[in-house]
């Protein structure tokens, strides 16, 4: 009886192996909304940053629009760079 | 009637004054002491009579244990597990800060942006105080630099590098906020809704947004799983950037 409990087990326990390693290969194929959820804003924060790095320099040297449109740019620019840097990943 | 957003208000319960600053004790305060006591009392009743085949109750300590262990190694690897007692605590406090907010009558203090944006101001903090320990500044500040990139193009890739690298925190912080925030405020409006048409016409119009706001219910507690696990997985890759700089 003893023995039987214990072959009961032992498959009891390989199936849930067999479950968790299904799972792990499905977590490769990561659904579209988690990704969603983490590119969209990798793209729009860089901007932001970059807007408060203009406008932080442009105080101190009374430069008014000249580094803010810079750092704009550069911002959209660097949005755009995470937004294709996780596109490489994705496969 | 009461505006949506009535619930985000900060309350003082305790008004302390310290050298000029206002550090009173608020609603937002008890919440988040309520979430630490939450945490103690799930661990110490989990692990209160520990043996080798679970309780129910241990088992689901070690669940979350193994969720974050697998989460440590798959991203960071085994030198990562060092840092494996900051990314579960960061993630308990969060996700039982955004299930307690779940509650009718209690607080959200992940849906203020102050709050998730010192989180993630301080993990942004200590991930490049890890970077510049293990690597020291020199090979910390070639990260900004890709190797293979010709010279002239440094100059425009170095900005581009480092605005990235600084909207680290922006991002983790504002996508916790923002999810928490729009999701409780879409509940309450439906919620309204089931008020209104349902007094306008005896009853039968409310069925159909009660229905929603019980679906949309579900959704926010998936939500509330899915932001701390978004929040603590992200953590880990910053972690491995800090350790492996590339």
């Amino acid at each position: 009886m003893n023995n039987k409990k214990k072959l009961e087990i032992s498959e009891r326990i390989k199936n849930i192996e067999n479950k968790k390693t299904k799972e792990k290969n499905l977590k490769h194929h990561n659904s579209g909304f988690g990704i969603g959820l983490k590119v969209s804003l990798d793209l729009i924060s860089p901007i932001f940053v970059g807007i408060l790095i203009g406008l932080g320099i442009d105080k101190i040297f009374l430069t008014k629009p000249i580094f803010f449109l810079i750092f704009l740019i550069l911002g959209i620019v660097a949005g755009f760079f995470n937004l294709f840097r996780a596109t490489k990943t994705l496969k | 009637m009461a505006s949506p957003l009535q619930q985000f208000e900060i309350k003082k319960l305790f008004p302390i004054e310290a050298f000029g600053y206002d550090v009173s004790f608020t609603n937002s305060s008890l919440a988040m002491m309520i979430t630490v006591f939450l945490i103690t009392f799930f661990m110490y009743l989990g692990l209160k009579n520990a043996s080798i085949i679970p309780t129910k109750k241990q088992s689901l300590v070690e669940i979350s244990y193994e969720f974050i262990a697998s989460m440590i190694s798959d991203n960071i690897g085994k030198e990562g597990m060092k840092y494996f007692s900051f990314v579960f605590t960061l993630f308990l406090f969060i996700l039982l800060g955004n299930l307690l907010g779940m509650f009718p009558y209690s607080f959200t203090w992940t849906s203020h942006i102050i709050v998730t944006f010192s989180i993630a101001f301080f993990i942004f903090l200590g991930v490049t105080a890890i970077a510049i320990h293990k690597h020291g500044i020199v090979k910390f500040a070639k990260f900004f630099a890709p190797a293979g990139v010709p010279r002239p193009m440094l100059i425009l890739l170095i900005p581009i590098e480092l605005i990235s690298y600084l909207s680290r925190p922006i991002s983790l912080s504002v996508r916790l906020f923002a999810n928490m925030m729009a999701g409780h405020t879409l509940l309450k409006v439906i919620a309204k809704f089931v008020f209104t048409l349902g007094a306008a016409s005896f009853i039968v119009g409310g069925i159909i947004p009660l229905g929603f706001l019980v679906a949309l219910t579900g959704l926010e507690i998936v939500i509330a799983f899915l932001q701390a696990y978004v929040f603590a997985i992200l953590t880990c890759l910053y972690i491995n950037d800090a350790i492996h700089l590339h």
